[in-house]
């Protein structure tokens, strides 16, 4: 019995969709890739996979894992899923596994989130510390052209399961209380034990 | 994605706007006849339709074409798009309709009306065809264009009946006026010559186009996968259309006569084709009454020897329960899943009215099959206000509702009360439809009869109200559809978005009587749908009104031979 952890990348249009969409889409996925994996028993088959935690929607997973159970042993899976994929997933890395411990090697997310708007950083840094977050990387850089939103911020936090931290959702929530927001970009990279 | 990313993170549903789908074909319009096709309801709703789907598949597959989709947005994308002062843009290349050469609705259902001047409007255009002097051309297709009087000033032009063949010719029209002329009165001339297109203000008449083989229908073998999930979210292959049981309430009953099948052959490719290419775990064999396809056992025989074994389940909606479908949902083991089955209505006597072929044994044996199959559920389905309908009638759904009850005990009764509307193009097209006082007073009987133990639901009357005017309704109507949507009507298909007020208001500032469009009609009343033939003969339609006020039954003509309703030398 062989398993294998597909490390991929959920983005552009598909930062959208919700984690059982996910799961639709990658069900339809392993199918048309004719990869043979393991289904489920019943009338309603499902390939057998296990999911990273979900990603909040709007979020760009940078580096998001599938494990799968495979019948028989196959070497191209990368090719064949990159093949019949849509845009918005793709697979970087494909390793082979002797057991699936999904569950147990994620534990956390660096969270980065990207904006325009003039925000009070001694605000923010109060509202972070509010939410009892310690740590995180706030940067903001003065755009050249002159227009309301006049700054591009980023900041990154990373959010551990061991502590009692907040949904990177009410994060999103505190920045745009602060004020004016557009949002460019919201990610996560997962992070993994060693 | 075509709209800002600011944007789409603001809204409830974003999946629904940014396309992309699996089996998307990106092409370069450069030279190519643009049609952005037009779905008046959500992306969920639009993208289930198979119409819309197979209309799609057609203009894509020609070299000289491009299908983009639309479909309306919720209400607060839209709140958004006008506050941004962004246009309604295709799902595949983000453009604005105003670079398109045709805008092609399909409407399937009354209460999206409203939702197709959302649609005109947020893409820039006027909503009057006579204020439309250049492209993009505004057509529509659909069931709703068999009686299309409410929505007539806003379309250029209407497809009528089955859209695989005609929209071949409206595009070839189009090309070649397009290459010799601007004036849009010209083409919606050349237009109207088109066998099943109808052009107001040209066109005296028209007549329903009808495939006749589908065996040689285009059909898409490689649909569009959404990433999100949408009402039927599964491959879905066409078996049948048609239905020849005659059920006199039937609208589709009598709109998709004649019966045509696919044979087992295609049935089987297509499933192959489109299950490769989709990579869906699921099929859905469509037709009006999957029960009548004649090589049900052969259809079986494929579900368990093919589609089964390689982890793909199989649904089927409207099939009758009998003794051959008990071996077809022993096949696909539907076992177990909520069932539906529609009576609908309470006494022999008034289904034999309604020509609903079905007796009280028939429902008895259904539920044995039922109980002892081990299903839990079973959904019962039942319209109140049918013609000729009396207390009795009424009191007769809770008596063979309880009557049920008393036996079956295991078996958890769902039922559902919908308000009958008398449909343009079927026998009862000249009966009257019930108020929603005289609804409501109904649907209170049957609660008050009813066995507490068995769930009850009801569809609002009013809502059957709007739909049956809507339905039911002549040109005025289309005032008070311009009137209702300014005052914020937007998806009165959706309980949570419907208002009745602003529709009663809407009505009574145009003058629009409403129990105008209620009452009963006499057969030399002219109706407002009479300019579309659909092929079956006006008299055909009053003799089965007749025969049904006296109760009398008519078996399916598949069986018991021809009633020369018209369509078969159509």
């Amino acid at each position: 019995m062989v398993f294998v952890r597909i490390e991929y990348r959920k983005f552009g249009p598909l930062v959208f969709i919700s984690h059982l969409d996910l799961i639709r889409c990658w069900e339809r996925i392993i199918r048309r890739s004719s990869i043979k994996v393991s289904f489920t028993k019943g009338f309603h088959p499902r390939p057998k996979f296990s999911f990273s935690p979900p990603l909040p929607v709007g979020f760009e997973g940078e580096r998001e894992l599938l494990d799968l159970k495979l019948e028989e042993p196959c070497l191209d899976i990368k090719s064949r899923i990159n093949k019949v994929a849509p845009y918005g997933i793709y697979v970087n890395n494909v390793f082979f596994m002797p057991r699936s411990e999904l569950g147990e090697s994620v534990i956390g997310g660096l969270y980065n989130f990207q904006w325009l708007g003039d925000t009070d950083k001694f605000k923010l840094e109060e509202g972070l510390k509010n939410l009892g977050l310690q740590d995180w990387i706030h940067s903001n850089e003065q755009l050249t052209q002159v227009g309301i939103f006049n700054y591009k911020n980023s900041l990154s936090v990373p959010l551990l399961f061991s502590k009692d931290y907040p949904s990177p959702k009410r994060i999103v929530e505190l920045i745009d209380s602060l004020g004016e927001t557009v949002w460019l970009k919201l990610s996560r990279v997962q992070l993994l034990e060693k | 994605m075509n709209y800002p990313f600011d944007l789409l993170y603001r809204v409830k549903k974003p999946a629904s706007y940014i396309g992309g789908e699996y089996n998307l074909i990106k092409k370069d319009p450069a030279g190519k006849i643009k049609i952005a096709l037009a779905f008046p309801d959500t992306y969920e709703v639009g993208m289930s339709n198979l119409g819309f789907s197979i209309i799609y598949d057609i203009i894509n597959k020609r070299e000289d074409s491009i299908a983009e989709r639309v479909f309306a947005p919720w209400v607060d994308m839209e709140e958004l798009l006008r506050e941004r002062k962004i246009p309604l843009l295709t799902l595949e290349s983000g453009r604005s309709i105003n670079e398109f050469d045709i805008l092609a609705f399909s409407i399937s259902y009354e209460l999206n009306y409203s939702n197709i001047i959302t649609i005109l409007d947020l893409c820039g255009l006027p909503i009057f065809s006579l204020e439309r002097e250049s492209l993009p051309l505004v057509i529509a297709g659909g069931q709703c264009t068999s009686r299309p009087a409410p929505i007539i000033p806003f379309i250029d032009c209407f497809v009528i009946g089955d859209g695989e063949e005609i929209i071949n010719e409206i595009i070839d029209t189009f090309k070649e006026w397009h290459s010799n002329s601007r004036n849009k009165e010209e083409l919606l001339l050349l237009l109207s010559k088109i066998d099943g297109v109808y052009v107001p203000g040209i066109s005296k008449t028209v007549r329903r186009r009808i495939v006749k083989d589908l065996n040689n229908t285009p059909y898409p073998t490689k649909p569009l996968v959404p990433n999100t999930e949408i009402i039927h979210d599964r491959a879905v292959v066409e078996i049948m259309r048609g239905c020849t049981r005659g059920c006199r309430f039937c609208e589709a009953g009598f709109l998709y006569r004649p019966v045509r099948e696919r044979s087992l052959e295609t049935i089987k490719k297509l499933s192959l084709e489109i299950l490769k290419s989709t990579g869906y775990g699921e099929i859905s064999f469509l037709a009006l009454s999957a029960s009548d396809y004649s090589n049900l056992e052969g259809l079986t025989r494929y579900i368990k020897e093919n589609l089964i074994p390689s982890h793909i389940s199989v649904s089927i909606p409207s099939i009758r329960i009998d003794t051959i479908s008990r071996e077809f949902y022993k096949a696909i083991g539907e076992i177990k899943r909520g069932l539906t089955f529609a009576p609908e209505a309470g006494t022999q006597r008034l289904r034999d009215v309604i020509n609903k072929n079905i007796t009280e044994e028939d429902i008895f044996k259904t539920m044995e099959i039922i109980s002892s199959e081990g299903w839990d559920s079973v959904k019962l389905y039942f319209m109140i206000g049918l013609p000729t309908e009396t207390e009795e009638d009424i009191l007769g759904i809770a008596n063979l509702l309880n009557d049920i009850r008393k036996i079956y005990k295991r078996v958890d009764l769902n039922v559902s009360i919908s308000l009958f509307i008398p449909k343009p193009h079927t026998p009862f097209q000249w009966a009257r439809q019930i108020t929603i006082e005289e609804a409501e007073e109904r649907i209170r009987l049957i609660r008050r009869k009813l066995d507490k133990r068995i769930n009850l639901s009801w569809h609002d009357p009013k809502v059957s109200l709007l739909e049956g005017i809507l339905t039911r309704g002549g040109l005025e109507v289309s005032n008070a559809i311009v009137t209702a949507w300014k005052k914020g009507a937007r998806f009165d298909a959706w309980t949570d978005r419907f208002s009745w007020d602003i529709w009663e208001e809407a009505f009574k500032e145009n003058d629009i009587d409403i129990s105008f469009y209620l009452r009963e009609k006499s057969f030399s009343e002219p109706l407002p749908w009479d300019f579309v033939d659909i092929g079956i003969r006006k008299e055909f339609l009053w003799n089965e009104y007749q025969l049904s006020l006296s109760g009398i039954r008519r078996e399916d003509c598949r069986k018991a031979g021809c009633y020369n309703c018209g369509v078969c030398t159509y």
